[in-house]
C-alpha cells in the first residue's frame, strides 16, 4: 500500500513511472522476455537477461553497482563520476576496464561485443561519433538511457513548454527499469525505496523560509552572460527538495545563460557553485574561492553573508544514486546560518 | 599527389590527362581500402582485406567482432565519405560556374543553413508536428525549401542573375542561421543542442549500409548529367552575351543547373551534415591541375573531392581517438595547407581564377 502511494505521488510528472515495470515483473521471474519503455515511450523487449554491458558513462555504472551488477560491466566510458563515489563502490568501479576517458565511439563499444549499452544521459548519440540508437542496432546491442522528462527529443521543449523538474523521479525510474531488465526487481525496489526514504528525511527537516539560491557553474566574466542551471535539471530538483528556491527557475536548460543585471536584481541569498564542469576556469575549492571574490557577485547578499556553497557536477548533473549525497549535503548547507 | 604537382612546369600539363584520371582513380580505390583499415579499434590489415574480399565476392554477413566493425561500421562510412566528398566538390564546381564567382560554394544559396533549420525543427518540436519526417528527410526538405525561396526571390521575370543570386543567397543563409540559433536558444534539450553541431559542422558517424544507396545514386546520376552538359557549362561561364552568342539559353541553363545542385547538395547534407570547404576548394584544385574546361575538370573534381573527404574523415576519427572530432574542423585543417601548396607549385597566386 505504501509503495503504491509512492508510485502515485512520484509518477505524476513522469508518465513512465512505476507502471511500466510492473507488467514485466512476473514474466522476468519466469525467465521470459522483459518489456520496458525507452525515453520516447517505445517498448524495448529483452529476450534474456543481458550478460555483457557497456556503460557509456560512469553514471550508469554507478547505478548498476548499487544493484550488485558491477560484474556484468565489460567496459565503461567517461569514468570521471567515479572520483566522487564512496567506498565500497569506488574500489569496485575502479576495476572496470575504461574504454575511453570521454564517451567512447561506436567502434570501441562494438569491440566489446555488448548485448546492452547503458547511458546516464537522456539520449544516445550526443557526443560526436558516440553510438546512436541506429548504431546500437547495427552492432546487435540494445540500449537503455536514463530518461529525463523533456530531455529526450520528442517532448515539447519551448521556454514554457513543460513543468519544472522538482523531484528525483528520473533516478527511481532508471533504477526500476534496470531492475526489470536484469531480473533483480526486488533489489531495485529496495534501492529505490531507500533512496526515496533519504529524500523524505531531507524533506522532513527543510521547513521554514526558502532561501533564494543562484546556481553558478563557472567564475563569471564581466560582459558575458552567467551560466546557471534552469528548472529542467537535476540540480534544480535537488535545490527544490533541499528547501531552496532557484532564482532562475524561469529558464530551463542545463547551461542557461543569464544576464548579470538579473543576478543583481534577484539578489540571491545563497550561491551554489557546481564545480568540475569542463569549461570552468578552476576546479573544486579554487572555483568557489574565485566566485567569492568575483566583483560581479560581491554585491549579492550571498557573498556579503559568506554563504557560498558547492557540489561536484558528478553528483548533481545527471540521474545517479549519488544525487542523494548531494541532496543531503545541500540541505545541511542551506540550513546553516539560516535563523 | 604533391609529387606529381611539383614536377609540373608552370603553365603546361606535363602528365597526360588520362594518366592523371587513372592515377586519381587508383588513389581513390587504394584510399578506400587503407582508410577501412584505420580506426579506433585496431584490426590487422590482413583481416581487413580478408573481410572486404569475403564480402565483395558475395560472402554472407557475419557477427565476429572484427567483421561487425569493418564491414558494418567502417566500410559504409568510408564509402559515404567518398560519395559525399565527390558530391559536394561537384556541386561547388557547378555553383562557381553558374554564379561566375570563385568564392561560391554549394552552401552559398542557403542550403546548409536550410538543412539545419529543417533538422532542428524536427529535433525540438518532436513528433507532434513533423513526426513522419525522419531527420535526413527533414534536412533535405529544409535545404530544398531554402533553395526554392532563394531562387524565387532572386529570379526576375524568370531570369537568374548571378549577383542577385549571391546577395539573396547570402542574406537568407544568415536568416536561416539566425532561425536555427533562435530555436536552439529556446530549447532545453541538450540532446538537440549536441545534435545541431552535427548539422553545422557535419559528420559521418552513424553511417550504415542503409544510408548509402540514395546519396550514391544521386551523386553518380548528377555526375553523368553534368558531364554531358560540360560544354554548355563552359559557355555559361563566359557570361550572358557570350553565352547567347554561342546559342545557349543562359536563363534555362542556370535554372537546370541550380536545381541539380539543390538535389545533389540536399541529399548529401541530409546524410553528412553541413561539411564545409570541400565544395569551395576542391574545384579550384582541379582547375589548377587541368585548367578551367569543365569537360576536363569535372571528373578530376569528383575524384579529388572523394579522396579528400575520405581522408578528412579518417583524421576526424583518429586524431582524438577514442573520441571523435566534427569533420568540418578537419576539412579546413587539411585543405588549406594542401591548397596553398598546389597554388604555389602552379604559380597561380598572382593570376585570376576561373
Amino acid at each position: 500500500m505504501r509503495r503504491l502511494m509512492l508510485c502515485v505521488l512520484t509518477a505524476l510528472p513522469l508518465t513512465t513511472g512505476c507502471g511500466d515495470t510492473r507488467p514485466a515483473a512476473p514474466s522476468a521471474a519466469a525467465g521470459g522476455p522483459v518489456v520496458v519503455k525507452d525515453c520516447d515511450g517505445k517498448e524495448i523487449t529483452f529476450a534474456r537477461v543481458p550478460e555483457r554491458v557497456v556503460t557509456l558513462d560512469g553514471y550508469a555504472a554507478q547505478a548498476l553497482a548499487r544493484l550488485g551488477l558491477t560484474g556484468k560491466i565489460v567496459g565503461t566510458g567517461y569514468p570521471a563520476p567515479f572520483t566522487v563515489d564512496a567506498s565500497p563502490y569506488e574500489e569496485e568501479l575502479s576495476k572496470i576496464p575504461v574504454l575511453a576517458e570521454r564517451v567512447p565511439v561506436t567502434e570501441v563499444v562494438a569491440a566489446q561485443r555488448p548485448d546492452l549499452v547503458l547511458t546516464g544521459f537522456s539520449a544516445f548519440g550526443g557526443p560526436p561519433g558516440s553510438p546512436k540508437d541506429a548504431d546500437l542496432a547495427t552492432v546487435n546491442a540494445q540500449g537503455l538511457a536514463a530518461c529525463m522528462p523533456g530531455g529526450g527529443m520528442t517532448m515539447n521543449g519551448g521556454p514554457s513548454g513543460r513543468a519544472p523538474l522538482t523531484d528525483l523521479m528520473p533516478v527511481y525510474d532508471y533504477v526500476r527499469r534496470l531492475g526489470a531488465v536484469f531480473g533483480v526487481q526486488a533489489r531495485a525496489e529496495k534501492l529505490a525505496s531507500e533512496l526515496r526514504a533519504r529524500q523524505d528525511a531531507v524533506a522532513a527537516r527543510t521547513t521554514g523560509a526558502k532561501p533564494r539560491v543562484m546556481i553558478v557553474q563557472d567564475n563569471p566574466v564581466a560582459g558575458q552572460p552567467i551560466k546557471t542551471s534552469g528548472s529542467g535539471t537535476i540540480a534544480h530538483a535537488l535545490l527544490t527538495l533541499a528547501g531552496g528556491q532557484n532564482v532562475f527557475a524561469d529558464v530551463t536548460s542545463m547551461h542557461a545563460d543569464v544576464s548579470p543585471e538579473q543576478v543583481v536584481k534577484r539578489d540571491p541569498q545563497v550561491i551554489w557553485v557546481i564545480t568540475d564542469y569542463t569549461f570552468a576556469k578552476a576546479k573544486g575549492r579554487h572555483l568557489v574561492d574565485q566566485v567569492k571574490r568575483n566583483p560581479l557577485l560581491t554585491g549579492t547578499t550571498a557573498v556579503k553573508e559568506g554563504r557560498v556553497i558547492s557540489a561536484s557536477q558528478y553528483q548533481v548533473s545527471f540521474p545517479s544514486p549519488l544525487n542523494f549525497e548531494a541532496l543531503e549535503r545541500l540541505a545541511t548547507d542551506l540550513r546553516e546560518g539560516n535563523p | 599527389m604533391t609529387a606529381i604537382v611539383q614536377k609540373l612546369p608552370l603553365r603546361a600539363v606535363a602528365v597526360p590527362y588520362p594518366a592523371l584520371v587513372a592515377v586519381l582513380a587508383a588513389t581513390l580505390a587504394a584510399s578506400v581500402v587503407i582508410a577501412t583499415g584505420i580506426g579506433a579499434v585496431g584490426v590487422p590489415a590482413g583481416e581487413v582485406v580478408g573481410i572486404l574480399a569475403h564480402h565483395l565476392t558475395g560472402g554472407g554477413d557475419g557477427t565476429a567482432t572484427a567483421e561487425v566493425i569493418v564491414w558494418r561500421l567502417r566500410f559504409p562510412r568510408v564509402l559515404l565519405g567518398a560519395v559525399a566528398g565527390a558530391g559536394l566538390a561537384l556541386a561547388g564546381a557547378v555553383v562557381q560556374g553558374v554564379v561566375r564567382n570563385p568564392v561560391a560554394d554549394p552552401y552559398l544559396l542557403g542550403l546548409s543553413h536550410g538543412a539545419s533549420v529543417g533538422a532542428v525543427l524536427v529535433l525540438t518540436t518532436g513528433s507532434a508536428v513533423v513526426g513522419a519526417l525522419t531527420l535526413p528527410v527533414a534536412a533535405f526538405s529544409g535545404a530544398t525549401s531554402a533553395m526554392a525561396i532563394v531562387l524565387a526571390i532572386a529570379s526576375r521575370q524568370g531570369r537568374l542573375l548571378p549577383v542577385r543570386l549571391i546577395l539573396v543567397g547570402v542574406a537568407f543563409g544568415h536568416l536561416f542561421a539566425g532561425i536555427t540559433s533562435f530555436v536552439l536558444a529556446g530549447t532545453d534539450s541538450s540532446a538537440a543542442q549536441q545534435q545541431i553541431i552535427f548539422w553545422l559542422l557535419g559528420g559521418l558517424s552513424g553511417t550504415n549500409w542503409a544510408t548509402l544507396p540514395v546519396p550514391a545514386a544521386v551523386v553518380v546520376t548528377a555526375t553523368a548529367l553534368l558531364l554531358v552538359r560540360a560544354r554548355r557549362l563552359n559557355a555559361l561561364v563566359l557570361g550572358e552575351e557570350a553565352g547567347a552568342a554561342l546559342g545557349l539559353d543562359t536563363g534555362r541553363m542556370r535554372w537546370y543547373l541550380l536545381l541539380l545542385v539543390t538535389l545533389l547538395t540536399g541529399t548529401v547534407v541530409a546524410v553528412s551534415g553541413g561539411i564545409g570547404f570541400v565544395g569551395l576548394i576542391v574545384p579550384h584544385l582541379a582547375r589548377m591541375l587541368v585548367g578551367a574546361d569543365h569537360r576536363r575538370m569535372l571528373p578530376i573534381t569528383v575524384l579529388l573531392g572523394a579522396v579528400f573527404l575520405l581522408w578528412a574523415d579518417v583524421a576526424a576519427r583518429t586524431l582524438v581517438s577514442p573520441a571523435e572530432l566534427p569533420i568540418g574542423v578537419l576539412t579546413a585543417f587539411l585543405g588549406v595547407p594542401f591548397f596553398l601548396l598546389v597554388m604555389r607549385a602552379r604559380g597561380l597566386a598572382g593570376q585570376e581564377m576561373t
